[in-house]
């Protein structure tokens, strides 16, 4: 007799084969570039059996592409550091030269409320399936495992703030150029921003983090951008300004016009509230996209400090911060495959017309799958599929490895 | 060239040091003593009227602070020709000229205001702990951060201050032998500022092992692994959040914010579910790491050091009511 327990490990076995096979066929047929400077990174790779390979180096690309070939590995990274001895296990013997500054912008940091829709949690102890916002399962285990789910929402909000973060911060104020920057789709929800500009290479993790407070707006105080009482006239920035202080102007402007009656009420008191009334019909309230500031007699700069705070924040930048600021931080190689989805970590050339869904495809064909539980509608390409429940069916590989990948279905005949 | 009057501009550093010792007069040698021990006395130092004297009194200085050898006084001698320096830039006409001879590109937008490029800013401002010279406050004109002129003064003072330190680290091997006699009056005068630096702060209620460490600390210094176990543990035993914890690491050359906060999690019990507490005093010395002061007899933790003080000073003061 075998029992349920070695059924689904004998399952979850043919489906590791079976991905590990379809990788490797990938990589046997891709040559990939690799980072600049090849022999001066760290590798690390995840291989489906879960160990972890780290402080490996190739002497060159063909070297990596036949490891890629020959593995086949779930993850794959390298070090956006260039070391003298990246193969050295101990950090100190690395011999740390430089790094690439990197911004990491992933829908699991931007708090989107489709989360709560598609995410859940997975039990460690029982196996059930609890909604994402469980603390713990019905069975009464605290282990939970999140399982994350993509849909258009998440992936067009990463690409928002990432062309946020590239137009606003990097292009306009930290004076970028465009041939510097280079963006790859995460391959899962979210893209990675690389800058491969000498000068800010050699910056260390307490400049890099300085870099990442600029975008995210932690320790803003408007007081240093101008917002003053002069002649007893309270004046301040204009939305022309450059920087941080066009873009105070903007938000607060922005905040008042267009917030809910009890956020604004509640801020600004209700006398307060009935004149923001009559200055947004009048229009007078874009005099301070102008530089006056003075709508409300008797409106401290404290007060209008709690406004930018409260309402600015929304302007800033979204990006996570350990990974710009951790100079020896490993990160996806470019074209590989994501191992919880079987997407490419692919180079996006032109963000507006990028879609995840279609163009960080790797495989062609179709697969047959057997679907576990539920499963709620998918895009792939320019399909819908799904919703399945407890079903056999035939895929685009793209698809059914997908679906494979993060654990929803198994493969058939079992 | 109003300029001579900084010492450490290179070319004038490169002139200056081709003169053989030998031809050096005493009273340069002199000006270089005591330039050395007003900046361990003062923080600042005096430019000898005559520029040539400022210049070698300056690059001697240097020769006598490297062959010392000591970090505190690398310290405090760079800082104190910084400081001096900018007591004159914040002022200066040619702070351009400055600049540039220092390797640090400044442009002049409009009059009294200037531009850095935003990486030369990063670099040169991360040691000043002020709101206003976060990059966040600042103003970014396409990868540059506008600056005024006193602003500028004082991102050069950092640079100088850097230059400066980095040279005096550079190991001297032999002593000038001439220089010999005042390496150990220096010596002396260094002492003598240590301990009453300590004994300021004695006054506190921090005990001078844990001070020590927080200094080694904040100074960019390595500290071993026993080291940030004690501060550690000593200051959650204070009640300090984890965060002000973390903070003081950051100004470590490897700092790593998740290894220290994995780190300062598990010494705070929030991980391993057990609390540590300090090493004892016996064990502080074991380690070398105790530095005794009047305020530490009788206690056996540094953690008592605090209570064992106010008690003390309330028992004074009592005293000195009862006596006035």
């Amino acid at each position: 007799m075998i029992g349920r327990e070695e059924v689904k490990n004998s399952q979850r076995e043919r489906v590791k084969s079976f991905l590990r096979a379809i990788f490797k066929s990938y990589y046997s047929n891709t040559s990939i570039d690799g980072p600049m400077e090849i022999e001066r990174r760290e590798f690390a790779f995840l291989t489906f059996d879960e160990i972890m390979k780290r402080h490996i180096s190739f002497r060159d690309r063909d070297e990596m592409n036949s490891f890629l070939g020959r593995e086949g590995p779930m993850h794959s990274y390298y070090s956006t550091a260039y070391y003298l001895y990246p193969w050295e296990s101990e950090m100190e013997r690395k011999g740390w030269l430089k790094a690439e500054v990197v911004f990491d912008i992933d829908a699991d940091h931007l708090e989107l409320e489709c989360k709560y829709h598609h995410d859940s949690k997975t039990c460690k102890e029982c196996g059930r399936e609890n909604p994402y916002s469980a603390e713990r399962c019905t069975c009464g285990s605290k282990s939970l495992v999140e399982k994350v789910r993509i849909c258009d929402n998440c992936l067009n909000k990463a690409k928002e703030e990432t062309i946020k973060l590239i137009e606003e911060f990097l292009l306009n104020d930290f004076g970028i150029e465009k041939r510097e920057i280079e963006v790859y789709f995460s391959g899962r929800r979210g893209y990675h921003v690389h800058v491969v500009k000498e000068e800010l290479m050699s910056l260390g993790s307490e400049e890099r983090r300085e870099i990442v407070d600029y975008i995210t707006a932690r320790g803003l105080n408007p007081k240093y951008h101008g917002l003053r009482v002069e002649n007893n006239v309270l004046v301040g920035p204009k939305a022309s300004d450059p920087g941080w202080s066009g873009r105070i102007s903007r938000l607060v402007w922005k905040f008042l016009k267009n917030s809910k009656e009890e956020d604004l009420k509640k801020i600004l008191g209700k006398k307060r509230f009935e004149i923001l009334l009559k200055l947004r019909e009048s229009g007078r309230i874009d005099r301070i996209l102008d530089g006056f500031w003075d709508l409300f007699t008797g409106l401290s700069i404290d007060k209008w400090c709690e406004i930018v705070r409260t309402g600015g924040i929304k302007l800033a930048g979204k990006t996570d911060e350990p990974v710009t600021t951790d100079v020896k931080r490993l990160i996806r190689l470019p074209e590989s495959l994501h191992g919880g989805t079987g997407f490419r970590v692919v180079r996006v050339e032109d963000l507006d017309k990028f879609d995840p869904l279609k163009d960080a495809l790797a495989f062609q064909g179709e697969t047959e799958v057997y679907v576990k539980g539920r499963v709620s509608e998918f895009r792939i390409g320019e399909e819908i599929f799904g919703p399945y429940e407890d079903v056999e069916v035939e895929l685009p590989t793209s698809a059914a490895v997908f679906l494979l990948a993060r654990g929803d279905a198994v493969l058939p005949r079992f | 060239m109003t300029l001579f009057k900084y010492p450490f501009l290179p070319k004038l550093v490169e002139k200056y040091s081709e003169i053989p010792i030998s031809e050096l007069s005493a009273r340069e040698i002199n000006l270089a003593k005591e330039r050395v021990i007003e900046s361990i006395r003062r923080g600042l130092v005096s430019y000898p009227s005559d520029y040539e004297e400022n210049v070698v009194s300056y690059i001697l200085a240097m020769i006598i602070v490297a062959s010392i050898g000591d970090q505190y006084l690398r310290r405090r001698y760079s800082l104190a020709e910084a400081k001096t320096a900018y007591r004159y830039l914040k002022d200066e006409e040619d702070i351009l000229e400055v600049a540039r001879e220092i390797g640090v590109d400044v442009k002049e937008r409009n009059r009294g205001s200037f531009t850095i490029p935003l990486w030369e800013y990063l670099k040169l401002s991360k040691t000043i702990r002020d709101e206003r010279w976060k990059l966040v406050n600042r103003t970014l004109i396409n990868g540059n951060v506008l600056l005024s002129r006193r602003e500028v003064a004082r991102l050069l003072m950092e640079k100088i201050r850097s230059e400066i330190e980095e040279k005096v680290s550079i190991k001297v091997e032999n002593i000038p032998s001439f220089l010999e006699n005042w390496v150990s009056e220096i010596k002396l005068e260094l002492e003598k500022r240590k301990k009453s630096e300590f004994k300021g702060r004695i006054g506190g209620r921090i005990p001078p092992c844990m001070i020590r460490i927080m200094e080694r600390i904040k100074s960019g210094e390595n500290v071993s692994h026993q080291e940030r176990f004690a501060i550690t543990s000593y200051l959650i035993g204070r009640g300090k959040s984890i965060e002000e914890v973390i903070s003081l690491f950051s100004s470590s050359p490897d700092f790593d914010e998740k290894k220290t906060r994995y780190q300062v999690l598990h010494i705070s019990g929030e991980i391993s579910g057990k609390r540590y507490s300090p090493p004892s005093c016996d064990k502080m010395r074991t380690f070398g790491l105790c530095y005794m002061d009047e305020g530490c007899k009788g206690i056996r933790n540094p953690l008592q050091y605090r209570g064992v003080k106010i008690d003390r000073e309330r028992r004074s003061k009592k005293q000195s009511k009862r006596e006035g």
